[in-house]
């Protein structure tokens, strides 16, 4: 079978049962930029980001044989590496201090909040990257760089129609592909 | 959920979410190479930390907390606070202790199928602001490997279940307070007695 039809879990399974090079690499495709955003979220930082994705793929191809699709799915067991490795990274820049908790609290956001936050966005960003390439695109210019369907259009020489229609067709397909991955609520 | 409403929530989730980082062409090479064959792939030793009991991963369920969350990802963060804690004989017992009477018992199981459960209870240890969590280190070979991350509950207790790999040699271990998201300082606040 063609990696490519393989859901993520058979995949991470391709990887930790047959050290299967293909799987990981389509593993990588799916999970490249969702990944990299994360940690480049996390660090805020291009360079340290290179490194700390490059990290987390090793760390995946590493530990994929301590994958069980029975208790959760890929995509959040690939989130956690992820973000653990940026985490990681981040904390290994500055030096431990000895001290106490805060007297006074801080009004941020929780810890769960922002983990949570951080999930949604990775879940999103994988979903958009399962588009084919012309409903992501239209969806890539309408949701991340803000132009109009009317922009868009001219911006891909395509009908006002075409772009209404692929808009909905994604929006239709992302709402399933979230839906699936128990993001929708 | 109508097709309207999912329209609404996928429009909002879009909205909701930083674009993302375009990923530097070469990074695939490099990745590719650490994972399958270069160096990079010896450097660390496996570490896989899971929860005993792993919920398939739920938005709708993380109204519950970020334990869930986490432990769906059966890797190495589990967010927590008075988790579950079914029963294991301990094998060995870790101690560690803080200041104003803060302590924490570290109580690790028998090794079966690859991982060693592992029961964190912690006292007296007040909780974090917001914003702020605890977070477990184990030295493993000079690396600092993150093993779970809780807070503690207004009485400053927590307890947490979770795993670490069975063949993962470690030499200390602590905890420390953290600021989320923002990686710029953490303080050790229980260390080994």
């Amino acid at each position: 079978m063609d990696p490519g039809d393989l859901s993520d879990e058979e995949l991470l399974e391709q990887v930790a049962t047959e050290r299967d090079p293909e799987a990981f690499e389509v593993l990588y495709k799916r999970y490249s930029r969702p990944i990299y955003s994360l940690v480049q979220r996390v660090l805020r930082d291009h360079h340290a980001a290179d490194d700390v994705s490059q990290e987390a793929f090793a760390a995946v191809w590493r530990a994929a044989r301590g994958y069980r699709r029975e208790r959760g799915t890929a995509s959040a067991w690939l989130f956690t590496i992820a973000r653990n490795a940026a985490i990681d990274a981040a904390r290994a820049r500055v030096p431990l201090v000895i001290g106490e908790a805060p007297e006074v609290p801080d009004h941020g956001p929780l810890p769960e909040a922002l983990a949570i936050a951080e999930m949604e966005a990775f879940e999103v960003h994988v979903a958009v990257d399962s588009l084919p390439h012309r409903e992501r695109d239209v969806i890539e210019l309408a949701y991340y760089s803000g132009l109009s369907q009317s922009e868009i259009s001219e911006r891909l020489s395509l009908p006002l129609g075409t772009v209404k229609t692929r808009t909905r067709t994604a929006l239709a397909r992302l709402a399933h592909v979230l839906e699936d991955r128990g993001v929708m609520r | 959920m109508s097709a309207h409403d999912e329209f609404d929530r996928v429009e909002q989730l879009l909205r909701a979410t930083p674009a993302p980082a375009p990923v530097p062409p070469g990074l695939e090479a490099v990745a590719r190479e650490a994972a399958l064959g270069g160096p990079a792939a010896q450097r660390r030793p496996e570490v896989t930390i899971v929860r005993a009991r792993l919920p398939r991963f739920g938005f709708a369920r993380l109204s519950a907390g970020l334990a869930v969350m986490a432990a769906a990802a059966a890797a190495a963060l589990v967010i927590g606070v008075g988790g579950r804690t079914s029963p294991f004989e301990a094998q060995r017992t870790l101690a560690l202790a803080g200041t104003a009477g803060a302590s924490a018992t570290v109580d690790f199981g028998s090794a079966s199928d690859g991982t060693r459960p592992m029961l964190v209870k912690v006292h007296n240890l007040r909780p974090a602001g917001h914003g702020w969590y605890y977070e477990m280190w184990f030295d493993v070979s000079g690396d600092k490997v993150s093993a779970v991350t809780f807070n503690t509950s207004s009485s400053g207790d927590a307890t947490v279940r979770t795993a670490i790999s069975a063949d993962m040699r470690w030499g200390s271990c602590w905890v420390t307070l953290e600021k989320a998201g923002a990686g710029d300082g953490s303080k050790v606040v229980l260390r080994p007695v």
